[in-house]
């Protein structure tokens, strides 16, 4: 009796995650397909996925227009990487104090840096631009990775993790003759791999779409990222051309799902921490 | 950083000074330039525009022996107003005529010397909106663009509407769209295609809701869209879109006019030259005629849609810089510019010479620009504008009067207005 | 083991200094980070919010209080507040209700979590641009939506959802609510992998059935996570800007039914009109609200164990 009910809700929840997947899938499918279609086709073609006048001819388009394509995928991808490994670093550890040590002023500086996050960056923007600009920073990498090297954000989930984290793991290694700094490294660090992979992924993800950063510091063509060079294709007269922005959104993301499948093994795997020793 | 600014200017001053007392023989001495930089700022355009800049460039480093730079604007307001802040500004850069009033009004532009610049060669209006309140003239146009009317050829044939019979005069077009729409109606199908489109933005409009003397922004700037004349003429227009034939692009889901019209959702339009190369790469297969835009109240109208160059303040190139803006506004560089980008000259000149009358689209085009309202209107248009878009939906629909939905807008605009003074 | 430090003042051991400077020394690099092209930026916003300034020509007027004042007499703030509090009330718990859901069905022991997992990241990766266009055309007047609606017979004819005053926000709502629940799915999920198997196996001996096992586990040991869920999800809406700005073309319409703070913000700093002090006073007043807001959802959400 008891076993029969539970077959029924597991067809409902499953009826319930195809109908959400199918909402959820159809948008970015609708993505992949438009870039292989031409403008008119999009634009009056409405849902469908898949038509007669698909061709490689956006993707042919974008790679040819410039020769400087390969140094910006070369530039996001560095950007990205060395901020994302600056960022996990940054963000545990001063997440980690944040939870797990005590000192004087410590929850002050958690909220001071909650308050940071409360202002909206649309007034930022010049200001940012006018620090960088007296550091002589303006046109260069730095300028992409420095501001963004810590992200008040991720510091916050990482303190909430570990809040969740068996003291019991860390005393024991205690025990055993590891210091602060080892068992930080050693232990914690590995043992929080499912949330600092997900804190990398959207880091990565953060930097490698980072638009306003790469619009406002970098001067020089060669120095553009991904992003910011797709864009500088789009015509700013007669419309949006569709059928090149899909093509250039296809490019752009498809780093991020190869990086997400790789770390999708530590979103799935995870270590299954108990408490006991 | 003060200090170092300030020797800067001195610099650039002595430079000037130098320069105007040899102003005769600079132009002689093209040499002078040569391993010079000059940064330029533009913003993206599309392939033809792309090629015509690159032998623009091509041609004027070979005359003067300086390396040209573009610097590339994707998000151009805000990326120029942190510019002009950090002074990081390119040497010469593209300025649309709508925000020319306020960035004229902070001192960021050199003055242009009207004689120098040949300014007599360009139509009047286009250098109208290019000069600030005190007659100083900061910008030279380089091209311009208008609107005209766009019709289906295959859409009307398919209905048995000939393109003559689209009415001359605004006044006319309620019973002929009326009519239309409803043999469109008949053959596509219930509101699959609209007898036409329109835009309820300032930028379209605003040569209706100004016939006959009235106004939309006051000499002191601010918004009076609820003036009467104002909105007799805006109830001349909810009139016509009640009909249900006149519909906006989004009203079709689609982004502009060019789509809807590229995709066949829509018989007639009123666009600007821009869209003819669209037409004719995206949506080649639309069979389209050209035509002008209809008289309102008998006189005749368009918007005409232009963009300058203007070199900053702080340049150390000033002399590159007009050198630059002497060739691409010059009739070579002019002819392969709007030959190249596909729009219209700026100079009557070398419109004679691109012998554009040969092409009908282009020819309509042409004629639209003595009779088009420029589109600037002083620093405060930009909020009149978003404003009116704000309100004016309510008025089409006829959710509120078009009286009730001008004071909102007025009272909007110029607590905005307000604020910011 | 570790004590919240008391309030009264106190003498530390050896241990405690030590952990003292342990402490900080784990938080400098994002300090000098953050305070440096943060802290810095907000300092010159305040700043800003007490000037009549002109950053072109570097003229500042000082003004006291007036843009402060000016703001609570500005009726168009009242609705851009008002607008931008009602996205956030119906966004927020629709999104973390769901999110937590979603995350403990694909962490239950189902067939194929590994294949969902992947399908439900993917909003997060289709360029904001798309999302718009699919979103608009949907909810277009011949849109799928209303062709939907008109076979259904609920209504008899078309909405015009994205010129209506009263439906416009309400798409954008959709549109925010649907793209952002799958980061936080991730989230969630990332936090149930460490969730030790022996809590579930105990419930399991007691007899608790899925719901119970959710209500009683789930959700308690997922509350710091929940409360990050919680403050991210009320910054961001409330900070919400670029969907409103895409929809209405900047202007906040129709009839001013998308006009929210952020929107404001960007006009007035960007606006042609100089109003740079202004738009820092109304940036920092909504910095405050959201201040408010979010030290009373921490609240309510309970307190938070800490070691």
């Amino acid at each position: 009796m008891n076993k029969k009910k539970i077959s029924i809700g597991k067809i409902v929840l499953y009826i319930i995650l195809i109908v959400a997947a199918v909402c959820t899938i159809y948008p970015f499918l609708w993505m992949v397909s438009a870039s292989f279609k031409p403008l008119k086709e999009i634009v009056g073609g409405g849902m469908k996925l898949i038509s007669d006048s698909m061709s490689l001819d956006n993707y042919k388009y974008i790679f040819g227009r410039s020769s400087l394509f390969p140094k910006w995928f070369l530039n996001s991808f560095l950007v990205a990487v060395i901020g994302t490994v600056v960022n996990v670093f940054i963000n545990t550890m001063a997440g980690y104090s944040l939870s797990r040590l005590s000192f004087p002023g410590r929850d002050k500086i958690y909220h001071l840096l909650l308050a940071l996050m409360m202002v909206p960056s649309q007034v930022l923007l010049i200001p940012n631009y006018l620090i960088l600009q007296n550091l002589g920073m303006l046109d260069s990498y730095a300028s992409l990775i420095l501001p963004a090297a810590a992200n008040i954000g991720n510091i916050f989930l990482m303190r909430q993790f570990f809040m969740n984290f068996p003291k019991e793991v860390e005393e024991a290694a205690s025990i055993d003759g590891l210091g602060r700094y080892a068992r930080f490294f050693r232990i914690c660090m590995p043992l929080a791999r499912p949330t600092i992979a997900t804190q990398a992924i959207f880091v990565f993800m953060g930097f490698w779409n980072e638009f306003t950063k790469p619009m406002l510091y970098i001067k020089t063509a060669s120095k553009y990222t991904l992003t910011l060079g797709l864009q500088s294709f789009q015509s700013q007269n007669a419309g949006t051309m569709w059928h090149q922005v899909m093509a250039a959104a296809c490019i752009s993301v498809l780093p991020i799902v190869i990086i997400y499948l790789i770390f999708n093994k530590y979103f799935l795997v995870g270590v299954r921490m108990d408490g006991e020793k | 950083m003060r200090k170092h600014f300030k020797k800067l200017t001195t610099l650039s001053m002595a430079a000037v000074l130098t320069l105007g007392s040899m102003a005769v023989t600079v132009q002689a001495e093209e040499a002078d330039f040569a391993g010079r930089t000059l940064n330029v700022g533009i913003w993206g355009g599309n392939d033809q525009e792309t090629a015509a800049l690159e032998k623009m460039k091509a041609e004027f480093e070979e005359k003067t022996g300086a390396e040209i730079v573009f610097k590339t604007y994707t998000d151009y307001n805000t990326q120029i107003q942190a510019d002009f802040i950090a002074k990081t500004a390119p040497d010469v850069f593209y300025i649309d005529a709508n925000v020319f009033p306020f960035y004229s009004s902070l001192g960021v532009m050199e003055p242009l010397d009207p004689e120098e610049m040949e300014a007599d060669q360009y139509y009047e209006n286009l250098l109208s909106a290019f000069t600030a309140e005190d007659g100083t003239l900061y910008c030279i146009p380089k091209d311009v663009s208008t609107l005209a009317t766009y019709y289906n050829k295959d859409i009307l044939d398919e209905v048995g509407v000939s393109p003559d019979d689209i009415p001359t005069a605004l006044e006319d077009y309620k019973d002929f769209l009326t009519d239309l729409q409803a043999k469109l109606d008949e053959k596509y199908g219930e509101g699959q295609v609209a007898a036409m489109t329109y835009n309820p933005e300032l930028s379209r409009q605003i040569y209706i809701l100004e016939e006959g003397g009235a106004s939309i922004i006051d000499e002191d700037g601010m918004a009076t869209l609820s003036s009467d004349g104002v909105v007799k003429n805006l109830e001349f227009y909810i009139d016509l879109v009640q009909t249900g034939a006149v519909k906006t692009p989004a009203d079709l889901g689609l982004g502009w006019n060019g789509e809807a019209f590229g995709v066949g959702k829509a018989a007639i339009m009123e666009e600007g030259n821009w869209v003819y190369g669209t037409l004719k790469t995206d949506y080649s297969d639309v069979n389209f005629g050209v035509k002008e835009m209809p008289t309102y109240n008998g006189n005749q109208h368009s918007m005409s849609f232009t963009v300058g160059y203007g070199i900053s303040s702080v340049t150390e190139e000033k002399e590159l810089a007009k050198e630059w803006i002497k060739y691409a506004t010059g009739e070579e560089g002019m002819q392969i510019w709007s030959s190249g980008a596909g729009c219209l000259p700026s100079r009557a000149a070398v419109a004679d010479t691109m012998d554009i009358l040969s092409d009908p689209v282009w020819a309509v085009h042409s004629k639209m620009i003595d009779v088009a309202t420029p589109w600037q209107r002083g620093t405060t248009l930009s909020i009149v504008d978003s404003a009116y878009k704000n309100f004016v939906p309510a008025a089409y629909k006829g959710e509120t009067g078009a009286k009730e939905a001008m004071e909102q807008a007025d009272k909007q605009a110029n607590s905005e207005i307000e604020n910011s003074i | 083991m570790v004590e919240n430090a008391k309030k009264v003042k106190r003498t530390y051991s050896r241990y405690e200094k030590k952990e003292h400077k342990q402490g900080y020394l784990f938080l400098t690099p994002a300090i000098v980070i953050l305070s440096v092209f943060i802290g810095l930026a907000v300092l010159f916003v305040i700043y800003l919010s007490f000037h009549k300034v002109n950053l072109f020509t570097g003229q500042y007027e000082f003004v006291g209080l007036k843009n402060y004042a000016r703001v609570f007499q500005d009726d168009i703030a009242r609705i851009g507040l008002k607008n931008t509090l009602m996205f956030s009330a119906v966004v927020v718990p629709i999104q973390t209700i769901m999110a937590l859901i979603i995350a403990a069905i694909l962490n239950s022991k189902i067939k194929g979590t590994y294949f969902f997992r992947t399908v439900f990241f993917l909003p997060t990766l289709t360029s904001s641009s798309a999302l718009t266009m699919i979103f608009m055309f949907m909810f277009s007047v011949s849109g799928p939506i209303n062709s939907l609606l008109l076979k259904a017979q609920i209504i008899n004819q078309g909405i015009n959802f994205l010129q209506d005053p009263s439906f416009a926000l309400k798409v954008i709502m959709v549109m925010n609510i649907w793209s952002t629940i799958p980061m936080y799915t991730t989230m969630y999920l990332a936090s149930l992998q460490d969730l030790p198997a022996s809590m579930y196996e105990a419930a399991d001996i007691d007899g608790a059935g899925p719901i119970k096992r959710f209500w009683y586990i789930t959700i308690p040991y997922l509350k710091p996570l929940t409360t990050y869920v919680l403050l991210t999800s009320i910054i961001g809406t409330l900070q919400m800007f670029d969907q409103a700005y895409i929809f209405s073309g900047g202007s906040g319409g129709p009839s001013n039914s998308t006009l929210t703070v952020s929107l404001m913000v960007y006009k007035y700093a960007f606006g042609t009109q100089n109003a740079m002090g202004y738009a820092a006073t109304l940036a920092l007043i909504l910095a405050v609200i959201i201040m408010v807001i979010s030290r009373l959802a921490e609240k309510a959400n309970g307190e938070e164990r800490i070691y």
